[in-house]
């Protein structure tokens, strides 16, 4: 029970980076590559902020900070530079390696003996793993409450417009570059947000923790949407958490069954693999019909 | 999105009555066989050579595996958000101690209980990992064994080997914590033992080639921290090395045999066993906050005549005889 | 006399600049366009049609000359903020909706056409009323489908939001590039009547590029053709009036 828990908490906290890299992915509909140079990016700033003595939640509001300027970098190179999307991520992703290894100055900053989000008097007296179930639940409320409420307004509109048409978008007077540089820096601050979060969790934070970020990130999101089938967009981003949940679930039974933790990656490559092609599957093998008889109990 | 409502109220459900188990239910229950977990960074000769000797060090004091100890391994394969998942394992089956094979390992056990033992295989530098107040009395649930290689006896062992050498140089992986951690001693070192060092680092493999050309023109002779970045393209330092006649005095073993010239070095092996017994006197009841980081002080020696012979240099007679006897020599 | 709305003086524009390829779309073009004119323009492919749309929507940069509207000079101005008196609707039914917005969102997009957006809240709900009974008009069931993804309409009816959504906010200039051409006969002649309606009601400014040269004899109240980048026929008024068919292919003969 006590793993199911810790799966659940750790899912909630890794879920910030599914609803940020959803912002790129799904909504400005590009792979943002960016996201793996973010994420020790804000683990760096926040474990470096706090160990100078600052405020644990001051800290964490600033990896955001840090994490929204990668973003802008990459949107300039993008928009301004007319580099490539993919590319363009990928030189500011390894631009990160350089710049976190000057924020923390070694390879591997730990936060033991320091403060962090975690170590307050009210998540101590929590049971074992609901610390970070208690904090990842308040987080994702407010941040899916604050995304939802920004793309219902008059801006988010054009956000979302800018990703589904960008000829219409255009026409229509919105600026399209600014657009899309706005969320690269939100999508950015918030895996940032996330990498300071997870540090803060793990008590330390290491240059190479943002290998495989991207796969980790988009499994939430697919998951998500796999699982739950057809929503609309605010549910959707409900279900990204859930997704981010379900994922840690599955590395749980993988795990439980023996596997070694050196087959992980493969299998995460191929279950969302498999994932992503489940529209080929339902156009050949009217999968659809399968799937339902299996998950949905209503019908 | 019925599905997605339904899954939201069994997740709060199953969180309710957990939370409810889990704050009525503190007593532990009791076991009748140790159990120990391992948590192991990745697989790398080094790392599993400490892992076989920490079994055959419980073995020596008495911990047959499967018979009267447990051993829970788990091998992170590199991935940080295993280290997690799998220090919570260990804490949520309630293991007597825990052993963490490399620094990383070691911070996500240390994270996960402040109460278990944990007992370090493989830490570079405990107290600047912020592992242990002080290296002699630690003071908390963590002890361990430190896999830093005898910095002032392979000075000494340069020294003696290059006795006209003006400047030594030093090249060390700067996203390698350990390896940034032994060039700051080593630097301090060689400040006290007035050695002009001069410091190159390397970000990746692919920097080594150009970074160790522009060495090798600047040093008379170069040393490599236990380092396994620089390990991993040893081919490619030395190469460049000998062209300019320039011997390279690795920490490890293993690279002598790749190429370096001479080393006093520390058994991976020898320091699991050691590992292992710590952890069997733990077991018995020893405290980790009593018990001081154990160090190597000296190493065994290790040379490398093809190298030697290339490079022109005759080593000192004393040096080849220790090896002969205690240590290795690579012909 | 109307006072002229918008004034292309001696543009020019080249694709493929400082290559072998350089080409000349507009080559010294002049137009002026008076308040209240209903514009079809026709000319063969590649006569530089859809550039001059471009030219004017600021998609493309001119190389030298003009484009003044109400006599202030808006050459260099950006697409986005040409769209405050500037609207257009595109021939591919693809181009002119968000597909996976639904149609009551990309009506309120539309609204906005050229504005500030805030971080205001958008209040689709209040609105909802009033689209229903806008988009009543069109009578082509888009008033029952609210609700759905444009992505999911017919080509028709995703034309005919388009086509609403260019006018729902007054545009000084509507631009209209083939926006019938994509459709069957029917469907086509119905937004083609809906359109004559729409621009007589609100006296809208409208250039209309069209291919059907019955089109461009029907509507309107004024006819230019395009060839090799320069206005080489203008007519407006009864001389238009006057115009057949026959009259336009000899016209279309002589300058081939």
């Amino acid at each position: 029970m006590g793993l199911f828990v810790s799966a659940i908490g750790q899912g909630l906290l890794w879920a910030v980076l599914g609803v940020g890299l959803f912002l790129t992915f799904r909504i400005l509909d590009f792979a943002d590559m960016t996201v793996e140079g973010t994420f020790p990016l804000g683990a760096a700033t926040a474990v470096a902020a706090i160990s100078n003595g600052m405020n644990p939640l001051l800290a964490t509001l600033l990896a955001f900070a840090i994490g929204a300027i990668a973003g802008l970098m990459t949107g300039l190179l993008y928009t301004k530079g007319h580099i490539p999307i993919l590319l363009a991520g990928i030189l500011v992703m390894t631009a990160c390696y350089s710049v976190n290894l000057r924020i923390m100055g070694r390879a591997n900053v730990s936060l033991l003996g320091k403060s962090t989000l975690f170590k307050n008097h009210f998540l101590a007296s929590l049971p074992q793993y609901f610390d970070s179930v208690f904090l990842g639940t308040l987080v994702m409320v407010v941040i899916t409450g604050l995304v939802i409420y920004f793309l219902q307004t008059q801006l988010g509109q054009g956000f979302i417009a800018t990703g589904d048409n960008q000829t219409m978008a255009r026409s229509l007077g919105i600026n399209t570059d600014n657009m899309k540089i706005m969320g690269l820096m939100v999508s950015n601050g918030l895996i940032a947000f996330g990498g300071a979060l997870v540090a803060q969790n793990n008590g330390y934070a290491d240059v190479n923790m943002g290998i495989g970020i991207i796969v980790i990130a988009l499994a939430s999101i697919i998951i998500g949407e796999v699982a739950f089938g057809d929503l609309t967009l605010n549910q959707r981003l409900v279900a990204v958490t859930l997704g981010s949940i379900l994922y840690r679930f599955v590395l749980l039974i993988v795990l439980k069954l023996g596997f070694s933790a050196n087959d992980l990656n493969l299998i995460s490559s191929i279950i969302l693999a498999l994932c992503m092609m489940l529209p080929v599957f339902k156009q050949t093998l009217n999968f659809k019909h399968i799937l339902k008889r299996g998950l949905d109990t209503n019908d | 999105m019925k599905r997605l409502y339904g899954l939201i109220a069994i997740l709060i459900v199953f969180l309710g009555f957990a939370f409810v188990q889990e704050s009525h239910q503190e007593a532990a229950t009791t076991k009748k066989v140790p159990t120990v977990g391992i948590l192991q960074l990745l697989s790398h000769p080094a790392l599993d050579a400490i892992h076989k000797g920490i079994v055959h060090g419980l073995a020596e004091e008495g911990y047959h595996v499967g018979k009267n100890v447990k051993i829970d391994f788990q091998n992170a394969e590199n991935d940080q958000s295993n280290l997690k998942t799998m220090s919570a394992r260990f804490v949520n089956e309630d293991a007597d101690a825990m052993i963490g094979i490399a620094t990383p390992a070691a911070q996500a056990l240390a994270n996960a209980s402040s109460t278990t033992p944990i007992v370090l295989g493989a830490i570079t530098d405990p107290k600047g990992a912020h592992l242990v107040k002080s290296n002699t009395h630690p003071g908390n649930n963590v002890t361990g064994v430190s896999d830093q290689a005898p910095l002032a006896s392979q000075l000494k062992l340069i020294q003696k080997i290059m006795p006209n050498m003006k400047t030594l140089g030093i090249i060390y992986t700067s996203s390698d914590d350990s390896a940034t951690a032994q060039y700051h001693q080593f630097a301090a070192l060689c400040k006290r033992e007035h050695v002009r060092l001069k410091a190159y680092s390397i970000a990746n493999t692919n920097d080594l080639n150009q970074v160790s050309q522009q060495m090798v023109s600047q040093v008379d002779a170069v040393y490599v921290p236990t380092d396994n970045t620089v390990a991993s393209a040893m081919q490619t330092l030395v190469a460049t090395a000998t062209a300019k006649k320039v011997p390279v005095f690795p920490a490890v073993d293993t690279m002598v045999k790749a190429g370096g010239l001479a080393t006093l070095s520390i058994n991976q092996y020898k320091l699991g066993v050691t590992t292992g017994k710590m952890t069997a006197a733990i077991l018995k009841g020893k405290k980790p906050a009593d018990t001081p980081i154990h160090f190597v002080r000296k190493g065994e020696m290790t040379i490398n005549l093809k190298t030697a012979k290339k490079l022109g240099i005759t080593l000192p007679a004393s040096v080849v005889k220790e090896a002969k006897q205690h240590g290795e020599v690579y012909r | 006399m109307t006072k002229p709305l918008l004034e292309l003086k001696n543009v020019v524009l080249k694709v493929n600049r400082n290559t072998p390829e350089e080409i000349m779309i507009l080559d010294h073009l002049n137009l002026t366009i008076n308040a209240g004119d209903f514009i079809t323009v026709l000319g063969s492919n590649g006569a530089g049609k859809s550039t001059l749309f471009n030219a004017i929507g600021g998609d493309l940069s001119i190389d030298s000359g003009q484009i003044l509207l109400n006599g202030k000079d808006i050459s260099h101005e950006s697409v986005e903020k040409r769209t405050r008196f500037l609207a257009r609707v595109f021939q591919d039914p693809k181009l002119g909706t968000a597909p996976r917005m639904n149609v009551a969102e990309n009506l309120l997009l539309a609204e906005r056409r050229g504005q500030r957006r805030t971080l205001a809240p958008r209040h689709l709900n209040k609105q909802l009323d009033r689209y229903k009974e806008i988009t009543a008009t069109m009578h082509n069931g888009l008033d029952e489908r609210l609700t759905t993804a444009t992505g999911n309409l017919s080509g028709g009816q995703r034309q005919a939001l388009s086509f609403l959504m260019a006018t729902l906010k007054r545009p000084e200039i509507l631009l209209l590039d083939e926006h019938t051409a994509a459709l069957d006969p029917q469907t086509s002649q119905d937004l083609m009547h809906l359109t004559n309606e729409r621009v007589q009601e609100q006296r809208l400014t409208c250039l209309m590029i069209t291919h059907h040269l019955e089109d461009a004899l029907t509507y309107g109240n004024r006819l230019i053709v395009l060839h090799h980048g320069k206005v080489t026929f203008d007519v407006a008024g009864d001389a238009k009036q006057a115009l057949t068919t026959e009259k336009l292919y000899s016209f279309f003969a002589e300058i081939e």
